[in-house]
């Protein structure tokens, strides 16, 4: 069970206080696509703690979470 | 006639160390199948049967064979008990892990109706009616019959009882956070723990049993010039004293997860605490770790031969832990057959134990290890180049005698002899078991000459060490423990630690290589290959694995569920590494691998997994401000909430309050506690924009002061929520919906706002909880309004008007709404000021005959309304067309969520279900909800199911039956006849418009 850090309110806490929301980036640009198995972006939300939905890359395999952000300050160039 | 039961405790002898966990002064009586025996402090359940000369202690699972202990831990496949009585009867516990205890009343589990007259046992006889699947091939079809399998199946596969009456008992988890995790007590975990703890790191140790040491004190030897045993004491003495070292016994690693969770499940004695009545029986433990180290040991493998299941059939390393442990023989006249040297290192112990060996039987052509030597000075009967082929049973088939064949001339007329014997002892070397590994998605690798699984590559943070790594010598296995406690410690630290390797003088015997044998004979007919058992607590034998293979279900995954092997409580620890090793003779190109190992490695109770969540704590029940004042209702659960359902009087039943409750409303006035409904705040220069995009019906023109029922759909088109908008402000919106769905609502919203339109301004507030709520409804609401005292224009309030301002001396909300097709006003005020809201308008309604009403009756009237029920009619895959509700969206918006999937062409293709109203010939019939609808009752099945009925209901003011339904191309056949199937019979009825009855007047 992943132990996730929200980069807004900064609780860290397990998965189960968090809700997963799929891949990151706008609905339609995030369609269709097929996941890698290597390190993906996703949208997690705060759902037991600040309310907010945040950024958050995962290895699907390995699970190790490598990055966390508040939408708006994307650790790369652009918005998504 | 039973049998006379030997005594096979050992007389205790001066200075001796035999039976040395036992305390021979505190005798303990218990009975097993409710015969008295006797046993001592420190037994276990398992020595304490031994020693009153239990054999057989179950019938195996499918064939009902009699069994007995095999070995000394959790992978023990048949020590299966059930103890207590009465609400503290637990089942399935293996009976090598509970300590004996005063007045313990053991009983034998899987045995229908008693162990001596074992009906089951009959099954046996069917055996070769019941190939592995059997209950897939056999027991499938048809339907009807399989209720009668099932039944008798569960009686006699019975997997213990279930406990007829609720748990007294307490359970607790708690939550923690560790640097290194350290499964294992033994001498690997007691390494390691000393390594992590000498980097001052919180280190947590779970060991499965009541004490460390693992099996340390099977070997003699000295270390550091002090006995083994007694060198293993000091340390466990060292640790469980140091700050940084949290010991955990009887504790299970259940399982490991992602990011270092382990699920620990610890059972504790509840007399060892202070507060024995307060103490919990079991506690969850929810570990958060760094690091973990599987110093999880190795099992001794079974041999595999014909009849290899007999009571009196044990494992040589636990027959010799039995002995010295607890001073208990496993019989007198004992044969080994092992294929390495620990059958001789238990040869000596049980000779010097006082039994008599009567042949060891080692299955390697040329031992020359020190052991093997030692015993042939002594003149021990030795069988080299031999294995045990067969065995004979007594009366009640227990172990009697062993066939025992010489190794090199099985393919012709095998030399062979018959020993009589009451105990066979075997050894098939160790497997290591570094299994929970796999939790962690780590594949095992089989090593062909150890006949086992060794770990492969691991995850990080992952470490084994000790003989689950492959390290048997008692040297090099604290050496291991050291090796991975100080890679821990890196790993944690995330530097480079320099730990000093302790030196120890070591001098415990070395073993001679082991031989990994999978199967014995070489060569074995048919009929042996059906009794010889791999997997002992599922039944599965070396015919079932040849099936198998023959149907093509040779692959670990398909194996596993075609055979059950690996199944059960014991999640075939001991019979991994076996199969592994008789696949690989069956399909030499094939490499063996094997299943997905998952949680829980070792079982939970029940009690374990609910820990405080029981009771009224399992779901917390939330109250509205009105709870205490409704004490009169009758409550449906909703959510975690308890609205009304009703308000009963004495006598009464539910149906005759909802009629009267409805009538009431319809002739007068209602009053209903809707604090539930959700009501949500969306305020900010660009929320009008905002909810037009969220909603598919148009909401721009929305003025202030004015609702609009508005429907909002999810991504494909479909119907999410419905909801009624209120303009409060230019800027700011109140949206209220059906009750219950505030956090589905808000979520939706703010997904949208912070993922697709970050840009827009606005807030989104869930206020449900903050406004307390009241639903007046009924011809007479403007009456009662009239007479209260607001500087709302209520009394003459249109339906779709929104206000604020002050009611009956209170900050109040008002809103015009018409679901139940009469006149309604919902009025919110602070929460607080609901009560004396409630008491005030229950007064001043008096004289109009006010009437509390519930959400039985809300439903009740709705349905007479024809208004449909979020919950009822849709299923996430209703559209608002199929709704008739197709007016509400507004198809020339640009951009609304929903619109696109809206637009597919199977959205509005004209077969699709509609809601349409559904009227029964007989108007006392009211359809159950899910009832199917067809045309032609009387065509043979299966028959065209055209729709079917989402809710119904009896409406006292049309005194008949109402009823929604799904069908298809509804629309168009509103006046055709339709048949609701109900108990086999196809019943009229007459498909109409949902408008049943508007403005107060049926329709
Ligand atoms: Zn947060």
């Amino acid at each position: 069970m992943l132990m996730i850090r929200c980069p807004v309110c900064g609780i860290a806490a397990d998965e189960t206080e968090f809700t997963s929301g799929g891949l990151y980036g706008r609905l339609e640009e995030t369609e269709n696509r097929v996941i890698p198995r290597d390190v993906v972006r996703e949208w997690w939300l705060c759902a037991r703690g600040c309310g907010t939905w945040f950024g958050m890359a995962r290895h699907v395999v390995n699970q190790r979470v490598t990055a966390t952000w508040a939408a708006g300050d994307e650790p790369w160039d652009g918005r998504h | 006639m039973a049998r006379a039961r030997r005594n096979l405790r050992v007389p205790e002898k001066e200075g001796s160390n035999i039976g040395r966990l036992i305390d021979r002064t505190q005798p303990i009586s218990f009975t097993f199948n409710g015969r008295a025996m006797k046993g001592f402090a420190g037994d276990t359940v398992a020595s304490a049967l031994i020693a009153n000369d239990v054999r057989r202690l179950t019938s195996s699972f499918k064939y009902h064979r009699p069994r007995g202990v095999l070995g000394i831990g959790s992978d023990d496949p048949n020590a299966i008990v059930e103890i207590g009585v009465g609400d503290r009867r637990t089942p399935n516990l293996n009976a090598t892990q509970v300590l004996l205890a005063p007045d313990m009343r053991i009983a034998s589990q899987n045995v229908w109706p008693s162990p001596r007259l074992d009906l089951g046992g009959l099954i046996g006889r069917l055996k070769p009616l019941m190939p592995p699947s059997f209950q897939y091939k056999t027991f499938k079809w048809p339907v009807p019959t399989w209720r009668v399998y099932e039944k008798a199946l569960r009686t006699l596969g019975g997997i213990g009882t279930v406990p007829g009456a609720a748990d007294p008992d307490r359970y607790e988890h708690i939550h923690v956070d560790a640097d290194v995790l350290i499964v294992g007590g033994g001498l690997a975990g007691i390494a390691a723990a000393e390594a992590a703890s000498a980097a001052d790191l919180k280190v947590v140790l779970v060991e499965e049993t009541h004490r460390l040491g693992g099996i340390a004190d099977g070997y003699d030897g000295r270390v550091d010039g002090k006995p083994l045993l007694d060198w293993v004491q000091n340390k466990v003495r060292n640790l469980a004293a140091s700050r940084d070292v949290h010991i955990l016994t009887n504790a299970g690693v259940a399982g490991l997860y992602d990011h270092g969770l382990a699920i620990i499940h610890e059972r504790l004695d509840p007399n060892a605490s202070v507060e024995p009545e307060n103490a919990p029986r079991e506690r969850i433990w929810k570990l958060r770790t760094k690091a973990v180290i599987l110093a999880t040991g190795a099992h001794e493998k079974p041999l595999v031969f014909p009849d290899n299941d007999r009571p009196g059939i044990m494992l040589a390393t636990a027959a010799r832990l039995y002995l010295r442990r607890y001073g208990v023989l496993p019989g007198q006249r004992v044969v080994i057959a092992t294929t390495g040297d620990e059958g001789y290192r238990t040869a000596a112990d049980l000779a010097a134990g006082g039994a008599e060996i009567v042949r060891v039987v080692d299955l390697r052509l040329d031992p020359d290890g020190s052991l093997f030597h030692i015993m042939k000075a002594r003149g021990t009967p030795l069988a080299v180049g031999s294995a045990p082929v067969g065995t004979t049973k007594g009366k009640k088939g227990e172990l009697a005698g062993v066939t025992i064949a010489n190794r090199l001339t099985l393919d012709g007329p095998a030399l062979r002899s018959h020993a009589d014997a009451d105990t066979l002892l075997v050894s098939g070397g160790w497997g290591p078991a570094p299994f929970l590994a796999g939790h962690l998605g780590a594949r095992l690798v089989f090593d062909e000459e150890l006949g086992g699984f060794r770990p492969g590559e691991l995850p990080g943070g992952l470490f084994v060490a000790g003989a689950a790594n492959g390290k048997f010598h008692a040297a090099e296995v604290l050496e291991d423990g050291w090796r991975a406690g100080s890679i821990a410690v890196e790993h944690v630290l995330g530097s480079s630690w320099s730990s000093v390797v302790p030196s120890h003088s070591i001098e415990v015997t070395a073993d001679d290589d082991a031989e990994p044998v999978g199967m014995l004979p070489d060569v074995a007919t048919a009929a042996e290959r059906a009794t010889a058992f791999v997997d002992l607590q599922n039944d599965v034998t070396i015919g079932d694995l040849d099936i198998a293979i023959r149907e093509g279900y040779s692959a670990p995954e398909h194996l596993k569920r075609y055979t059950t092997l690996g199944q059960g409580v014991d999640q075939g620890k001991l019979a991994v590494a076996n199969a592994a090793m008789v696949m690989a003779k069956a399909l030499p190109n094939a490499t063996p691998a094997h299943t997905t190992f998952r949680p829980p490695w070792t079982p939970i109770t029940f009690g374990a997994i609910a820990g405080t969540r029981r009771g009224v704590l399992f779901k917390p029940v939330r109250e509205t401000p009105l709870t205490a004042l409704t004490s009169d209702a009758l409550r449906e659960p909703l959510g975690l909430w308890r609205p009304p359902a009703v308000f009963p009087r004495p006598g009464e039943s539910r149906e005759e309050a909802v009629r009267r409750e409805a009538r009431s409303v319809r002739n007068g006035v209602g009053l209903f506690d809707a604090t539930l409904g959700v009501k949500i705040a969306v305020q900010g220069p660009d929320a009008a924009q905002f909810l037009d995009r969220m909603s598919a019906t148009n909401l721009a023109d929305l003025e202030v002061g004015r609702s609009r029922f508005a429907l909002f759909l999810d991504n494909d088109g479909f119907v999410l929520e419905d909801a009624v908008i209120a303009r409060a402000e230019n800027d700011r919106f109140i949206v209220s919906a059906g009750i219950g769905r505030a956090d589905n609502l808000c979520a939706w919203f703010e997904r949208w706002r912070q993922r697709e339109w970050p840009d827009l301004n606005l807030f989104i507030t869930d206020e449900t909880e903050r406004w307390g709520q009241l639903l007046l409804a009924g011809p007479r609401v403007p009456e009662l309004l009239a007479a209260a005292s607001s500087d709302i224009d209520i009394a003459g309030f249109e339906t779709d008007s929104y206000a604020e301002g002050e009611f009956m001396g209170t900050t109040a909300r008002a809103l015009a709404t018409r679901y139940t097709a009469t006149p309604e006003v919902e009025i919110a005020v602070p929460a607080g000021h609901l009560p004396s809201l409630w008491e005030q308008i229950t007064e001043a309604g008096k004289p109009l005959g006010i009437t509390h009403f519930g959400t039985d009756t809300l439903h009740r009237l709705r349905l007479e309304g024809g208004a449909f029920d979020l919950d009822h009619e849709t299923d996430g895959s209703v559209t608002p067309y199929d709704l008739g509700l197709g007016d509400l969206v507004k198809v020339d918006k640009p951009f609304f969520v929903g619109k696109e999937g809206l637009e597919r062409p199977g959205m509005t293709r004209s077969s699709r279900r509609h809601l349409v109203g559904v009227l029964t010939e007989d108007p006392s019939f009211v359809p159950p909800p899910g009832a199917h609808l067809v045309l032609d009752p009387d065509h043979a099945p299966p028959r065209r199911v055209v729709g079917h009925v989402t809710s119904s209901g009896y409406s006292p003011t049309l005194r008949r039956s109402l009823a929604l339904a799904l069908i298809s191309a509804g629309e168009r056949h509103i006046g055709d006849r339709v048949f609701i199937v109900s108990s086999g019979e196809g019943l009229p009825a007459i498909i109409s418009s949902t408008a049943f009855f508007s403005n107060g007047e049926p329709t």
